[in-house]
């Protein structure tokens, strides 16, 4: 013990920064023809996972896709009780207002939000800042002397950092192993003393597929 | 839809003991925290407002520079501090990368006192019950039938004959009353003696005239159990003594009789224990006997599944390893008259204080008067046959003062405290004790605790083994017990009740007796079932008490 103190302050703006991590489930991979089924939203502070205060629901879509049961497994029958994208979008709003966005695959996401919200609200939405755990760990790897020229996977980056979880996948189980991975990649990312503008460098993608 | 720290909660003692709505409660305002290795959570003498779960990696408790526990997976700390309200007694750090869930203290209070099992937890962990904190996740646990007291269940099947009445009369009665034994009394009710059915058939066999009063054929003197004991007391006795009546006594009259019938109709499946000792009363051969053994250990493992205690577990095994041991001996014919004079057998050590761990291993002390060795080859052999291990330190009358001086030095004399009769001739046993009890010195005593400091490492008390603490423990009750002039061999438990409040302070004797008893039973079931997470929780909270007891003891004695 002691000697450390220094560590033990605040060193990079990462710590304090509130991020909240984000999933989403839809009808199908179109954001221009599909609609989102299910959000899922988990607050964060730093490497602090605000776990109790995540936010969850369905949402019910105008048209239904059966093909796409498969993929997230919620039924017709989930959704009908469930709110429609306007009566939440305000709350999804307040969530996530100066926030750093944070998923895996978070374009995708980002981009059936701003449909969503143009479409159905009449509302401009576009977070300046956001992050993909994908491409953070791809950053983190070129850092080691890796050459990554794939995209890599949800399951790959589970791996990685020793997380496993019995639940999934629905979007809030996905959106808390996202906030597990991030939070390991944050300590990661202050070992390199990156800041918050390079986290959001690196961790921005162009294209969504 | 499931939120995976709800769901992996859930399925971990104590929170298992919440509903789900409960856990929702408790989640509502937790945090996933990462701390990279070397990170400190929280410093010792600072305020503690969350419970920590370690959901990964490693933390470790320090205080003063000594790592004091290192708090694993599934494990939670902080619990003292946060509960209590208390400054922390240790400051918490991240041995390797770690992700804690952090629990508001106040959200697990209100559940304290919401949920009855997750209350007792907690408060049983705060009121160091380690050892009955130890029953709370017995699932199938009988342990509560057991504390019944036999008054409830005697009363009605007692029937009474006096001395002089006949056998026949005797017969009468049972067959009238539909029992199988009568018990014989004074005018003042006070218990004589038993007929059982059993001894009915053996008088038709012997041609014993059923005319003759019973006081000439009764079994006497009688056990009895006292009307305020618990079924397990009477249990106990059924194993023990592998009788099947006991007279129930209130101020030395007969108000009832509890047969093991009505024992066994009340708790069916666990109490496997009882037909064990008339199967071995009842045996002919070394290979029934081997069979009889293995379904000992059998036993033990539905004992500890369903709650015993320890105690009660090593009462019904040391009971039972004596009889199977008194049956070689009778296989063996070494107690046939005219030898039985000549040596003395005295088990030594845990199995001579009546505290056998597993697998069994026996220590004999034998005394022979002269050359018996080859007489004893036999009885050595069968003993090993059944599956008991045996160390036998023999050594001749004469001798026996050469033989304790030189292993003065050697742990042994003070495992000799621990001795007891087991067969042969009863002087010869008290001749070889006077010699033991010379031995057994107030310098032996401090220097077999300095001894024992020195093997228990103060300054990283989660290293010990499970053995290791528990063997610290009997070993410095026995020390203290010699210095307090108690030389008599006891259980530890027992033991440490006795040095209470006379040398060893009250609330740390509580303390220490609690955590010797859970260290011992997860002992065992670390041997026999193996042990799971709940046990290496208290396995540590038990072993902050011994470390304490270690610094007690040194400050106390040892400077």
């Amino acid at each position: 013990m002691g000697g450390n103190e220094l560590s033990e302050v605040v060193q990079s703006d990462l710590e304090k920064t509130e991020f909240c991590v984000i999933d989403l489930e839809t009808t199908g991979l179109n954001p221009k023809k599909d609609e989102i089924l299910a959000i899922a939203i988990i607050p964060m502070i730093g490497m602090r996972i605000h776990a109790g205060k995540h936010y969850y629901t369905l949402i019910k879509p105008k048209k239904f896709r059966y093909k796409s049961i498969e993929f997230h497994g919620i039924c017709p029958r989930d959704i009908s009780p469930a709110p429609s994208f306007e009566e939440i979008g305000e709350r999804i709003l307040e969530l996530i207002e100066g926030k750093v966005l944070i998923g895996f695959a978070t374009l995708f996401d980002i981009e059936f939000l701003k449909k969503s919200f143009k479409d159905k609200m009449k509302k401009k939405f576009s977070p300046e800042r956001y992050a993909d755990i994908a491409e953070i760990e791809a950053w983190l790897l070129r850092k080691k002397g890796m050459a990554i020229t794939y995209r890599l996977d949800f399951d790959t980056i589970m791996k990685t950092y020793g997380i496993s979880e019995s639940t999934r996948h629905d979007a809030l189980s996905d959106a808390y192993i996202t906030a597990r991975i991030f939070q390991k990649q944050i300590s990661k990312l202050i070992e390199y003393n990156a800041t918050i503008f390079d986290l959001v460098r690196v961790g921005r993608r162009l294209f969504y597929f | 839809m499931s939120f995976p720290p709800l769901h992996y909660l859930s399925k971990i003692k104590p929170f298992s003991f919440l509903t789900e709505k409960e856990i929702e409660i408790l989640i509502d305002d937790m945090e996933v925290a990462f701390y990279k290795a070397g990170k400190t959570i929280f410093k010792k003498g600072k305020k503690v407002n969350r419970l920590y779960f370690v959901r990964e990696g490693k933390i470790g408790l320090i205080s003063d520079k000594d790592l004091i526990e290192v708090v694993f997976e599934d494990e939670v700390f902080g619990i003292e501090a946060s509960l209590n309200g208390l400054p922390a007694e240790y400051t918490a750090k991240a041995l390797e990368d770690s992700v804690c869930f952090e629990l508001k203290a106040e959200r697990v209070k209100k559940l304290i006192s919401r949920n009855e099992r997750f209350g007792e937890f907690f408060r049983k962990i705060l009121s160091r019950k380690f050892h009955s904190l130890l029953k709370l996740y017995d699932e199938n646990r009988v342990d509560n039938l057991y504390a019944d007291s036999v008054i409830n269940l005697a009363k009605k099947s007692l029937v009474v004959i006096a001395s002089h009445e006949s056998i026949m009369d005797a017969v009468r009665l049972m067959n009238l009353h539909r029992v199988g034994s009568v018990v014989v009394v004074d005018g003042g009710m006070r218990p004589l003696g038993i007929i059982t059915h059993s001894d009915i058939v053996r008088f038709v066999n012997k041609n014993i005239s059923f005319s003759l009063p019973v006081r000439e054929v009764m079994s006497f003197p009688v056990e009895v159990v006292d009307s305020e004991a618990s079924l397990m007391d009477a249990y106990l006795k059924f194993v023990s003594k592998a009788i099947n009546h006991l007279p129930v006594v209130e101020d030395g009259r007969v108000v009832g009789l509890i047969s093991s019938k009505d024992l066994i109709s009340k708790i069916e499946s666990h109490s496997s224990l009882l037909p064990l000792s008339k199967k071995i009363i009842r045996c002919r051969d070394i290979e029934e006997l081997e069979n009889i053994f293995g379904e000992v250990e059998v036993s033990v493992i539905n004992m500890i599944e369903s709650g015993f205690d320890y105690s009660s577990i090593s009462t019904v095994v040391t009971s039972l390893v004596d009889m199977i041991l008194k049956k070689i001996a009778e296989f063996n014919r070494i107690e046939r008259k005219e030898i039985s004079k000549d040596f003395v057998c005295a088990p030594f050590g845990d199995f001579g204080r009546r505290e056998p761990s597993f697998p069994i291993k026996l220590r004999f002390f034998i005394l022979v008067r002269d050359d018996l060795q080859s007489l004893l080859n036999g009885f050595y052999e069968d003993v090993r046959r059944v599956g008991i291990g045996l160390e036998v330190n023999l050594c001749r009358k004469a001798e026996v003062d050469s033989f304790l001086h030189s292993s003065v030095d050697a742990s042994n004399t003070l495992d000799f405290l621990d001795s007891r009769y087991l067969l042969g001739d009863g002087g010869l046993y008290v001749s070889f004790r006077e010699a033991v009890n010379s031995y057994l010195s107030n310098d032996l005593a401090i220097s077999s605790l300095r001894k024992l400091l020195s093997e228990l490492k103060l300054s990283e008390y989660h290293n010990n083994s499970v053995e290791n603490l528990s063997f610290f423990v009997s070993n410095c009750a026995k020390s203290l017990s010699i210095l307090l002039g108690d030389k008599t061999s006891r259980p530890t438990p027992e033991r440490i009740k006795l040095l209470s409040g006379v040398i060893i302070p009250k609330s740390l004797a509580e303390d220490l007796r609690e955590a010797y008893l859970a260290l011992k039973k997860i002992e065992l079931k670390i041997k026999l079932a193996g042990k799971d997470k709940f046990d290496d929780l208290v396995i540590k909270k038990s072993s902050g008490v011994i470390r304490e007891m270690g610094e007690w003891v040194e400050t106390s004695f040892l400077k």
